[in-house]
């Protein structure tokens, strides 16, 4: 393994991380899609 | 005695008596359809129900069973004539809510600096509010919830003004209790008492808007009043005196046009000035006693002694409470906690109201409304006979809402819309992307390579995050143009037409026209379709229509159409992309007969609805739209995508002592599939790597080729035969929707719910693709 494995490693251990915390979060919110005029949106602030 | 459904096209009567009752009377009122008003029959919807009528100067749309609960008479001569333009008498220009010689030193009661200014922004639907809340706030908006009830909520800060609070309240007719819109606005302005409203009007709808200005007057807050659309006004050779309606309601009166962002500065100005020193209105009451007797101001009068203590203890405003109780709005009266005493002196003090007046209680505030409101535009409004927006509407209505047309133009419609997305438009932006997708991951595999980065590590990235990330990230151009159109279809107002002709079919199968825009927005995305069902009034409605969008296939789901009916099926691409489409509506058609049948025994709600005149969207407003869509396609590509594609790359590489498999059928994936494949072995889909792409399609949609391109290491279409992709395309369209979208349905109606529609759904398309299956066999599909 080499330096550039780990940075590589790194990068998606920290994507995987940020996916998961955005997905929950999203999840538990109902969602949004982005229509704001139409969605309820987060309900948390 | 005549009633409204029996007139005929182009006849204007006069409303005599107004029947039904409940809430839905007080929104018939509330919308105009007083006694004394005249309506005019445009047309009838092409099926023959509902009813488009003309009255106030903008159309509403009424079911034959509603219009035959309203007396009405014939008139000879129309009231809406063109007024002869008005001799011009200057008034002074009163000056409230400004500054300079019109404010005193020491008047009004100033807010302590610092403090952060409220505004409730408060309209019509189809006033502009959105505009004007664009334009207010810009980009700076959150978008929200109001708490225990599913209504929208928008917040924002005023552009240059970094201490205020605007809030989008949703649109409303009245203060009525009729939708759970009227109720939370209603309670926004009386229990989070904003500093000031600013009140939205469109003045080509001048009358009807009004009718809620005149409530938001009652209230007693610092109010200033926006007349939007004046450029469409005094294009058609109108005006209003703008100095002589703001002496009239006491409050200031700023002319504005959202769209062409003209006077919004000073509407701001104005705005500040009401709420930062409290500036009340002037006025609030608006009976006349000299009119009819004096009836009616004596009874407001009257209970508003009656009560003062009452109202005074639970802190709201004496005028709108005392016309609510009149009203007999059971949440007002609730709240008074009135002794038996009161009760009976209020019952007969109203009573000789109704005596006196000849009309029953509601009827005669919303006629003392309307009254007040005529007298100030005839004094104050110069209104051209036909606005060019609407000559040019009643001309596209011809053909749009004909009654041989209107169906056909529907399908034209639909059709040309699609076949701008998937041919031209979204298929020639799909294959730039893809192209660059293409490139992206050569240049990464050289790099990696060139790094002499791990094989491992080499073959989660290459093979595993961009072969699953960009095939799907090319679907963007795709779903962004149809969202394009989709949202281009509804703010021009073409989607208010559709809810009117397509009402007696909805209502065949239990659902109101309102339904179908949720299920028009399906098509685009199940998340907004199943928050946009909060315009429902309707309880039951809204439910019934949750339930139903999923079979209206979603943009998500393209990805898996393209790719198999690419594979498989090239020479027939256009008709299986419209027969699955059909394939789905049909299904909804039948569960929704089902549901009518079972869960949700009992009539839609009923359907009374304005169409606006056709406009053409801002483009401010689509473009923010479609870059706020394209932020989360990208936003979830990038987070519930990637997560799929991860661990699917990792459970199908490596087994369960953790070391990596030459054939992904040893894998830890294979395994688990492997045990719920004999339930899909039916239906065609035993192979464990189908499956696996179904499950992470519970993610996101987009996965599942995604899924099935790692597993099938790129070659699925020698992999799967055509009968197996018809049967997984068949399953695609009707099983669970994905999890953002039962997240929403959760949030809307609760776990139980949520977890129904999954279990219902796959059920559902495990059935139909049995059929369907069977069918296939039938034609010799192999």
């Amino acid at each position: 393994m080499n330096i550039a494995d780990i940075v590589l490693i790194v990068l998606i251990a920290a994507a995987l991380v940020f996916a998961v915390r955005a997905t929950v979060k999203n999840a538990k919110s109902g969602s949004c899609c982005g229509n704001c005029a139409k969605c309820g949106g987060c309900s948390k602030k | 005695m005549e009633t409204l459904k029996n007139i005929k096209i182009g006849e204007t009567v006069r409303v005599e008596k107004v029947g039904g009752e409940g809430a839905l009377r007080q929104h018939f009122l509330d919308m105009g359809l007083i006694p004394g008003a005249e309506v005019t029959l445009v047309k009838y919807a092409p099926m023959g129900d509902p009813m488009e009528l003309r009255l106030h100067g903008y159309e509403l749309t009424l079911r034959l069973a509603d219009a035959d609960e309203i007396e009405v008479c014939p008139v000879t001569d129309k009231k809406e004539e063109v007024r002869e333009k008005k001799k011009k008498q200057k008034t002074e220009h009163p000056g409230l809510g400004e500054g300079g010689r019109f404010h005193a030193k020491g008047d009004g009661v100033p807010l302590e600096k610092g403090t952060v200014i409220r505004f409730a922004l408060v309209g019509n639907q189809n006033c502009g509010k959105t505009t004007l809340f664009n334009r207010l706030t810009g980009s700076k908006q959150h978008v929200g919830n109001f708490p225990g009830v599913t209504v929208d909520r928008k917040d924002g800060s005023i552009i240059g003004h970094d201490d205020t609070l605007i809030t989008d309240l949703p649109g409303i007719y009245s203060m009525s209790p009729y939708s759970s819109e009227e109720i939370v606005s209603r309670n926004f302005v009386l229990n989070e008492k904003p500093h000031a409203i600013i009140n939205i009007v469109d003045v080509t709808n001048i009358e009807r808007n009004l009718y809620l200005t005149m409530q938001l007057l009652e209230m007693n807050i610092p109010m200033v009043v926006a007349l939007n659309m004046m450029d469409e006004l005094t294009s058609n050779g109108g005006s209003i005196d703008i100095n002589h309606m703001e002496k009239r309601l006491g409050v200031p009166v700023v002319p504005i046009s959202a769209a062409k962002n003209k006077g919004i500065e000073e509407l701001v100005e104005h705005a500040m000035h009401v709420a930062y020193y409290q500036e009340r209105p002037l006025r609030y009451d608006f009976c006349d006693k000299t009119e009819n007797g004096g009836a009616v101001h004596r009874c407001l009068h009257g209970i508003s002694h009656l009560i003062e203590d009452h109202v005074e203890a639970i802190g709201m405003p004496l005028r709108f409470v005392t016309s609510k109780v009149i009203e007999d709005d059971p949440l007002v009266i609730e709240k008074l906690d009135l002794d038996q005493n009161e009760i009976e002196t209020m019952e007969h003090i109203v009573s000789q109201m109704e005596k006196e007046r000849g009309l029953d209680r509601s009827s005669a505030i919303a006629d003392m409304r309307f009254r007040f409101i005529h007298r100030l535009c005839d004094d104050t409004v110069n209104k051209p006979a036909e606005s060019k927006e609407h000559i040019r509407s009643r001309r596209i209505d011809k053909v749009l809402t004909g009654k041989y047309t209107a169906i056909p133009a529907f399908i034209l419609i639909m059709g040309l819309v699609f076949f701008l997305t998937f041919n031209v438009i979204g298929a020639f932006l799909q294959d730039l992307f893809e192209m660059g997708v293409d490139k992206a991951t050569e240049l990464t595999d050289k790099a990696l390579v060139h790094a002499h980065v791990n094989t491992v590590i080499h073959d989660l990235v290459i093979d595993g995050i961009f072969a699953g990330v960009g095939s799907v990230l090319s679907f963007l151009p795709v779903i962004v143009t149809l969202f394009f159109f989709l949202s281009m279809l509804e703010d021009s107002g073409y989607i208010a037409r559709v809810a009117f002709f397509m009402d007696k079919l909805l209502r065949k199968v239990g659902l109101s026209g309102r339904s179908i825009v949720p299920l028009l927005i399906g098509f685009g995305c199940s998340v907004p379709a199943v928050m946009s069902t909060r315009t429902l009034p309707s309880e039951r409605d809204r439910k019934m229509t949750i339930l139903l969008t999923p079979f209206m296939s979603c943009t998500a789901k393209l990805p898996i159409y393209a790719f198999f009916v690419n594979a498989f099926f090239p020479k027939r691409g256009g008709f299986i992309m419209v027969g699955l489409y059909l394939l789905g509506i049909v299904t909804g058609i039948l569960a929704a007969y089902l549901f009518k049948g079972t869960l949700f025994r009992g009539e839609a709600v009923p359907f009374v609805m304005e169409l606006p005149n056709y406009r053409l969207p801002a483009a401010k407003n689509v473009a923010q739209l479609l870059w706020e869509k394209a932020k989360d396609f990208l936003q979830r590509a990038f987070t519930v995508i990637l997560i799929a594609t991860v661990v699917v790359w990792f459970l199908q590489s490596f087994d369960t002592h953790l070391n990596m498999v030459s054939d992904a059928g040893d894998s830890i994936l294979a395994g688990i599939a492997g045990i719920f494949a004999p339930v899909m072995s039916p239906v065609g889909l035993g192979d464990w790597r189908i499956l696996v792409a179904l499950i992470s399609g519970f993610m996101a949609k987009e996965s599942v080729v995604s899924t099935l391109e790692i597993l099938y290491s790129g070659s699925v279409g020698a992999a799967m035969t055509s009968l197996s992709a018809g049967c997984l395309l068949v399953f695609s369209l009707l099983y669970t929707p994905c999890v953002a979208a039962i997240a929403a349905v959760k949030r809307e109606l609760g776990k139980k719910y949520a977890l129904a529609v999954v279990v219902w759904q796959c059920g559902v398309a495990w059935v139909v693709t049995l059929i369907i299956r069977a069918v296939l066999i039938a034609i010799g599909v192999s």
